[in-house]
C-alpha cells in the first residue's frame, strides 16, 4: 500500500511542480473585516507585489475582489487593474457603491491574478510543487479626522482557489480546516476598558459555531461568554455590555488585565479582530 | 544552508529577545506584554526569566535591568517599560531609546555563553508574539503591534542577510505623516554592521518620485517620514496632488532591518502601526536563489548606478 501512496504522491508532486512552473500555481485571496459605521470608514490597501520580485515585466496585475455582507450573503465581485509597482487604494464605500451594496459591514476578499508575463516566470518558483501564492493587503480604518488604524492579512477565504488546475483546486478546497482553541497573546487592562467589542468572522464556505470569551490572564477564570453562529462567510460583532465592563473590577479586583479568546478559531487562522476603548479615549482597531 | 542543531558559545540573553523603539520623540508611552510561548505540555517547556536592556541612537548600551519578572510555561505579562527603565539609571527621561527584553530560560540566567540547541530556540521564538503597545501622554490613544523577533543578522543561523521592503502604505494627506520605523538587530552582542536601506517613495501608479537611503547603527532604529523625504525633495507638492498615497519600495543588500509603519496624525497625535510582510506571504516557497536572483533584479531597475537619482537627503529623522 505504501508504495501506490509513494507513487501517487510522486506523481501529484509532479503534476503540481509542471502545472505551476507552466503559469498554474494555486492562489488564495486573504479576506478583512470591513466596518462603515460606528463613526469608522475602511479602505483597501494592495500594491502589486508582482513587480517586486519580477521588475522586468511590465504588465498590470488584475485584483479580483469579492466583497459579503455581514450575514455572509454574496455582494459582487469588483476588478482593479494595478500597474507594476502601482498601488491600490480603494475606499470601501466606493467599492459598495459599485456593487449597489447596503451593507455597512461585512468582507472583502482579494485575488491578485498575476499578467501572462509574470505567469511565465513562475518556473522561478522554489520548490514549485508546494508554491502557493496569496494576496495579502492592509485594511485601514480611519475615522472623519483621518486618524488610522491598520490590519494586516491574517486569514483567507476558505474553500476557494484560483488559477490553478480544476483537480488541484477541488482537492485544495474540499474541506476547510477548523482552528483549535485560541487565546490572544495581548493583554487589556481590564479596569480602563471602557468598549470591547470583538468580530468573529467565519472564513469558511459552511456554518460554524464558536465561543467568544474574555478570560483572566491564565484562562482559570471566565469574565465573559458569548456563543455564536455563524453562516457561511457570516460574521458577528460581538460587544461586550457596558455594565459587565464596569463590573469586573467589583467582581475581580485582582484580575488587572484580561485576555481574549475563541473557542474554537472558526477557520486555521481565524483570529478575530478587536474593537476597544480606554476611558474617553478614540477606538482602537486591531486583530486578536 | 540548513542552521546547525547546535549554537556554540550562544550568549543567552538573545536566545528570545523582544525588541521595540520608543516612541517618547511622539509623545508615546510604551507597554509590551510578553510570553513564555512554549506550554507545558512541550519537551521545550521551561521557566523564563525576563531583564532589559536599553539602547542609545548609536546603538550603544545605556544599560540594563536585574531580573523584572519571571514567567511559567504559558505565562504572559504586561510590563510597563517606562517604569522599568527606573531600573536602568543612566537611561535619559527622553529621547530615542531601543528596548530589548531578554527572555531567557532560568537554568542559562547566570551563563554568558552556552551551546544552544537551535529547535529548542526556534520552538520559543515561534511560539512568542508579543504585542508592543503604545499609548499617547496625555491624550489616551492605544496603538500597537505583534511581531516576534527571532535570529536576526546572525550568520551562525542565517548564511544571507538582505530585506526587501514593499508597503503600499505611505499617507501624506494633510495632516497625516507616515514613518518607517526601521529597526536594526542581530542575536549577537559583537553586532557591529550598520545597515543600509535605499528607497524608494512610488506614487499609486508606480511612478517614481524620490530616491534617498537610511543607514541604521547596529542595536538602534530610525524613523523615516515619508513627508520629510518628499519635502526636502522639493516633491512632496506634486505628491499630494496625485493623491498623497504610495508605496516604500526598499531594499538593503548588507543586513536585515525590521520595518514597522507608523501611520501618524500630527494634528491629534495618534498613530496606526502595523508591520510589513517578507516575501513568503506572498509566495510561500519564495528564498535561495530566487529571493536572491530577484533582489538583484531590483536593484538593477531601481537602485543602481543608472537609475535616476533624486535630489534628497542620506538620511532623514522624524
Amino acid at each position: 500500500v505504501s508504495v501506490v501512496a509513494d507513487v501517487r504522491s510522486r506523481v501529484a508532486n509532479d503534476v503540481r511542480r509542471r502545472d505551476a512552473r507552466m503559469g498554474r500555481a494555486p492562489r488564495m485571496a486573504y479576506t478583512h473585516y470591513f466596518i462603515q459605521s460606528e463613526g469608522l470608514h475602511s479602505r483597501i490597501h494592495l500594491q502589486n507585489f508582482y513587480s517586486t520580485f519580477w521588475p522586468q515585466v511590465r504588465e498590470p496585475a488584475m485584483a479580483h475582489i469579492l466583497v459579503h455582507d455581514d450575514r455572509g450573503q454574496f455582494q459582487g465581485s469588483a476588478q482593479r487593474e494595478i500597474p507594476p509597482f502601482g498601488s491600490l487604494f480603494l475606499e470601501v464605500s466606493e467599492l459598495l457603491a459599485e456593487l449597489g451594496s447596503q451593507a455597512t459591514e461585512g468582507t472583502v476578499a482579494i485575488d491578485l491574478e498575476p499578467p501572462t508575463g509574470v505567469r511565465a516566470q513562475f518556473h522561478e518558483l522554489p520548490d514549485a510543487e508546494e508554491a502557493e501564492i496569496k494576496t495579502p493587503f492592509w485594511m485601514a480604518y480611519y475615522d472623519d479626522t483621518e486618524n488610522y488604524m491598520y490590519v494586516h492579512s491574517i486569514d483567507t477565504l476558505g474553500g476557494e482557489v484560483f488559477g490553478a488546475s480544476r483537480l488541484l483546486r477541488w482537492s485544495m478546497t474540499r474541506s476547510v480546516a477548523k482552528g483549535e482553541r485560541w487565546h490572544s497573546w495581548r493583554l487589556l487592562d481590564s479596569e480602563r476598558l471602557s468598549d470591547l467589542q470583538v468580530v468573529c468572522i467565519n472564513h469558511s464556505p459552511e456554518s460554524r459555531s464558536t465561543v467568544v470569551g474574555v478570560y483572566s490572564p491564565d484562562i482559570s477564570t471566565t469574565l465573559y461568554e458569548h456563543a455564536v453562529n455563524l453562516a457561511p462567510r457570516a460574521l458577528e460583532r460581538v460587544r461586550v455590555p457596558a455594565q459587565e465592563l464596569a463590573a469586573w473590577s467589583t467582581r475581580h479586583p485582582a484580575i488587572r488585565h484580561v485576555r481574549i479568546g475563541l473557542d474554537p478559531l472558526l477557520t486555521g487562522n481565524g483570529k478575530p479582530y478587536v474593537i476597544m476603548r480606554y476611558a474617553s479615549g478614540p477606538p482602537s482597531l486591531h486583530h486578536g | 544552508l540548513p542552521p546547525p542543531t547546535v549554537i556554540p558559545s550562544f550568549d543567552p540573553r538573545f536566545f528570545r529577545p523582544c525588541t521595540f523603539p520608543l516612541l517618547r520623540e511622539l509623545g508615546y508611552g510604551t507597554r509590551v506584554t510578553v510570553n513564555n510561548g512554549v506550554g507545558p505540555d512541550s519537551p521545550f517547556a521551561t521557566p523564563m526569566t525576563v531583564s532589559m536592556t536599553a539602547f542609545d541612537n548609536a546603538g550603544g548600551t545605556v544599560g540594563s535591568t536585574p531580573e523584572v519578572a519571571t514567567l511559567a510555561p504559558g505565562e504572559l505579562i504586561k510590563l510597563d517599560i517606562d517604569a522599568e527603565l527606573a531600573g536602568i539609571p543612566d537611561a535619559p527621561g527622553d529621547g530615542d531609546l531601543l528596548v530589548m527584553l531578554h527572555v531567557v530560560p532560568t537554568k542559562w540566567a547566570a551563563e554568558s555563553s552556552v551551546d544552544i540547541p537551535t529547535a529548542e530556540m526556534m520552538a520559543h521564538v515561534r511560539a512568542s508574539d508579543d504585542f508592543i503597545e503604545y499609548h499617547q501622554r496625555p491624550k489616551g490613544v492605544v496603538t500597537g503591534v505583534a511581531y516576534q523577533t527571532g535570529p536576526l543578522n546572525d550568520p551562525r543561523l542565517s548564511s544571507t542577510r538582505t530585506t526587501v521592503c514593499q508597503a503600499p502604505k505611505v499617507i501624506v494627506t494633510e495632516p497625516v505623516d507616515t514613518l518607517f520605523s526601521l529597526m536594526n538587530l542581530s542575536t549577537r552582542p559583537d553586532y557591529a554592521d550598520t545597515v543600509r536601506m535605499d528607497f524608494w517613495i512610488l506614487g499609486r501608479q508606480g511612478e517614481r518620485f524620490v530616491r534617498s537611503a537610511v543607514e541604521v547603527p547596529p542595536f538602534s532604529f530610525r524613523l523615516v517620514s515619508a513627508t520629510e523625504v518628499l519635502e526636502q525633495a522639493g516633491m512632496l507638492a506634486d505628491y499630494r496632488s496625485s493623491g498623497g498615497t504610495g508605496m516604500f519600495l526598499g531594499l538593503s543588500k548588507n543586513g536585515t532591518l525590521v520595518p514597522i509603519s507608523l501611520t501618524l496624525n500630527r494634528a491629534s497625535g495618534a498613530i496606526a502601526c502595523d508591520h510589513t510582510l517578507p516575501p513568503v506571504f506572498y509566495l510561500s516557497t519564495w528564498g535561495g536563489d530566487a529571493r536572491l536572483r530577484a533582489n538583484a533584479r531590483l536593484e538593477q531597475e531601481f537602485f543602481s548606478e543608472r537609475s535616476a537619482i533624486a535630489a534628497a537627503p542620506p538620511e532623514v529623522h522624524a
